[in-house]
């Protein structure tokens, strides 16, 4: 994103003539800015190292100008303010004598704004925070309309551009007339809310206008083919269909961009010319290219053009895709994160990347081994991504989602079935994001709903005695059994009874086989019970077993019953006292216990794969994996 | 995906009725653990003639 104001307002009504383009913007074009409207009256393009751009003059009435530049699809509007005293670069500046009041520079104007304003500098005009985001050395091309100045082609400068917070904007001009500031805001197409707009062949349905568009079709100066250009004016390199060759289209003459270019290969996944709809706006796909890393890995970046909206881009990786815009302000920084629209962003990876092969038009003159300094952070399914260019002193921000194959392909109606995606994306959704976290919701509450359960059972089950009675247990006696007195079980359901077997025994032990007989029904449950308890020393008193066991009977039915138990014990004991009781009731954890773990063995599963998703997610990344990074909170998205 | 999430509402219902009804039978997940099998035998020792004094 570039901004240049190259003016000059000593005279009236020159006008140039500008090569074709896509605007949708023309002379006469009305908008509204802030709460006032305007009228587009002239523009100017400003070139660049790498490419140009228009500035359009726009009249808000009562002698009030503004200036609306349109690049890449987006669009800063500024109006002009005086310079502080202390703004960066003024203090290089000297008063020429008093009576023409003029300022002169001491170095070059390049000199005093790179060194004032270098990439990255913070500056802060009207209680505004700013950030230099852009340095470019500028030229004027040409200009059109009836500026109320002339605007010299050719006229030279350095135009530095600057974000601040809520797409704030601010462009300091250093040229041999000075520093001019201009303060505004940058906006998307919607925003200015544009009324008679020009027509675009091939994007509005109405007749259109031919004259800005004849020349889109030009010709190539190494085979002579014909290379037609799908956003004219915006384009500043492509490729010759015929032999590959890589020009400079930012003027209507095309010249070789880079003479070695070999005839391309890059197939794109989404062929050139080929239109979708995505968020309801339909793209052209106008140019591809392919990017590597130290590493290896190789991906596409498809660029998509729409003349209103601007460019958008869709990012390849073994199956998987992004759709990536340009941010119009910077993320806030804080620690190793970035913070955009209110979600923060973690930072992923830091890296060069560098163009292997291009097809199609670019917005930049890309060149073969191109290298950009790429730092991704992310919020899955959102990526944050720096790009910063070295040799342009430029920083751009872009902010993107993560697309399955299947809305590619549906988008742009691609035959054939998208390629299964590979491995995990640095802002692949993670398919068990939100939906652990839907799955605990009612987990909670079938956790809470059981201990319910339990309490319910703990206050219901209270042991209450129904019979006891005692065994007098003798080796020598020939009966060793005993039954109990006839008890009651009362009720008119079936319900636990607990039995407590109990003997005073020491380092022996005592088992019992137990019948409880239904006399109503002449059923029988049998079951056993013993007890067993050991003690010594063996470096400390330590001891093992009870005196006492209980035994649930589950399921007993009312009526009237006996219990009968039969003794045998240790050959260590010749007479023992056994006792038991059979009580009502029956205390019983294991239950509540299995269920609690059944009813968060699927969340702790899905858990358990999040976290495996995530640490996959993670190998991939330059950072390490930061602590408590797996917020599990994300909405759930389509992947493959 | 939806239905995988109804149909883990149906077995934490399913989960919650069981373990409600087996509290209050009295029959333990460990069987054996703190409760007894549910075996019965009709009239097995009346023939002995052991239980009755």
């Amino acid at each position: 994103m570039v901004v240049r104001r190259d003016v000059d307002v000593e005279s009236l009504g020159i006008q140039a003539a500008l090569p074709p383009d896509f605007s949708p913007l023309k002379v006469g074009t009305t908008g509204t800015f802030a709460g006032e409207s305007f009228t587009l009256i002239g523009r100017v393009r400003i070139g660049y190292s790498e490419g140009s751009w228009s500035e359009w003059c726009a009249d808000f009435g009562n002698g009030k100008w503004g200036w609306i530049a349109e690049s890449q699809g987006y669009f800063m509007v500024s109006i002009e303010v005086a310079p502080p005293q202390d703004f960066p670069g003024m203090s290089r500046m000297t008063s020429s004598p008093p009576e023409t009041g003029a300022i002169r520079i001491l170095a070059t104007p390049s000199t005093v704004g790179r060194e004032s304003l270098p990439l990255g500098a913070e500056v802060t005009v009207a209680e505004q925070a700013y950030r230099v985001c852009d340095v470019k050395e500028t030229a004027v091309i040409g200009s059109d309309g009836e500026l109320p100045f002339v605007a010299k082609p050719g006229r030279r400068g350095l135009s530095v551009d600057l974000q601040g917070p809520e797409a704030a904007f601010a462009n300091a001009e250093y040229s041999e007339d000075g520093i001019r500031l201009f303060l505004g805001r940058s906006l998307r197409f919607e925003d200015l809310q544009f009324g008679n707009l020009r027509l675009i062949p091939g994007w509005t349905t109405e007749e259109c206008e031919p004259t800005r568009n004849q020349s889109t079709v030009l010709a190539c100066p190494s085979c002579g083919a014909a290379v037609q250009l799908r956003a004219a004016g915006l384009s500043m390199s492509a490729t010759c269909g015929s032999c590959g060759t890589l020009l400079d289209s930012s003027n209507p003459v095309l010249q070789l961009l880079d003479g070695l270019w070999t005839k391309h290969v890059l197939v794109p996944k989404i062929p050139i010319g080929n239109r979708g709809v995505v968020d309801g706006v339909e793209y052209e796909c106008v140019g591809c290219l392919r990017r590597s890393d130290p590493s290896g890995e190789k991906w596409m970046e498809h660029l998509l053009f729409n003349p209103f909206n601007g460019y958008r881009w869709l990012v390849y990786f073994q199956g998987h895709w992004s759709w990536i815009q340009t941010l119009l302000e910077g993320p806030n920084e804080t620690g190793n994160s970035r913070i955009h629209d209110g979600t923060i962003y973690r930072l992923f990876s830091s890296g060069t990347a560098l163009v292997e092969d291009v097809i199609g038009e670019f917005y930049w003159k890309v060149r073969r081994g191109e290298e950009t300094q790429v730092t991704d952070y992310i919020a899955p399914p959102r990526v944050l991504s720096s790009e910063r260019y070295a040799d342009l002193n430029e920083e751009t921000w872009s902010e993107g989602r993560y697309m399955s194959g299947t809305e590619v392909f549906s988008a742009f109606k691609l035959e054939g079935e998208p390629r299964r995606a590979e491995g995990v994306y640095l802002n692949q959704p993670n398919p068990y994001a939100g939906k652990t976290g839907s799955l605990m919701i009612p987990a909670l509450i079938a956790a809470a709903v059981l201990t319910a359960i339990q309490l319910e059972s703990l206050s219901t089950g209270i042991e209450l005695p129904l019979v006891s009675s005692r065994l007098e247990y003798n080796r020598e006696s020939t009966n060793q059994t005993l039954v109990t007195p006839t008890f009651v079980v009362p009720g008119t359901r079936s319900q636990p009874l607990t039995v407590v077997v109990s003997a005073p025994v020491n380092n022996a032990w005592v088992d019992t086989e137990l019948s409880l007989l239904n006399l109503d029904t002449q059923e029988v449950k049998l079951f056993e019970a013993g007890v067993g308890y050991y003690s010594g020393y063996d470096d400390g008193n330590w001891s093992e077993g009870s005196k006492d066991q209980s035994k649930i009977v589950p399921a007993v039915q009312p009526g009237r019953y006996v219990l009968r138990m039969a003794a045998s014990a240790d050959s260590s004991i010749d007479t023992i006292s056994v006792s038991v009781v059979v009580k009502r009731g029956a205390t019983i954890w294991s239950n509540w216990l299995i269920a609690l773990f059944g009813v968060f063995v699927v969340p702790g599963f899905r858990w358990i794969r999040f976290f495996r998703f995530e640490a996959c997610r993670w190998q991939n990344s330059s950072i390490p994996l930061p602590a408590g990074h797996a917020s599990d909170d994300a909405d759930d998205d389509d992947d493959d | 995906m939806k239905w995988l999430g109804w149909l883990y509402r149906v077995y934490l219902i399913a989960l919650c009725v069981v373990c409600a009804y087996a509290n209050r039978k009295g029959w333990s997940v460990f069987d054996g653990l703190d409760s007894v099998p549910g075996g019965t035998t009709r009239g097995a020792y009346i023939s002995h003639g052991t239980l009755h004094k």
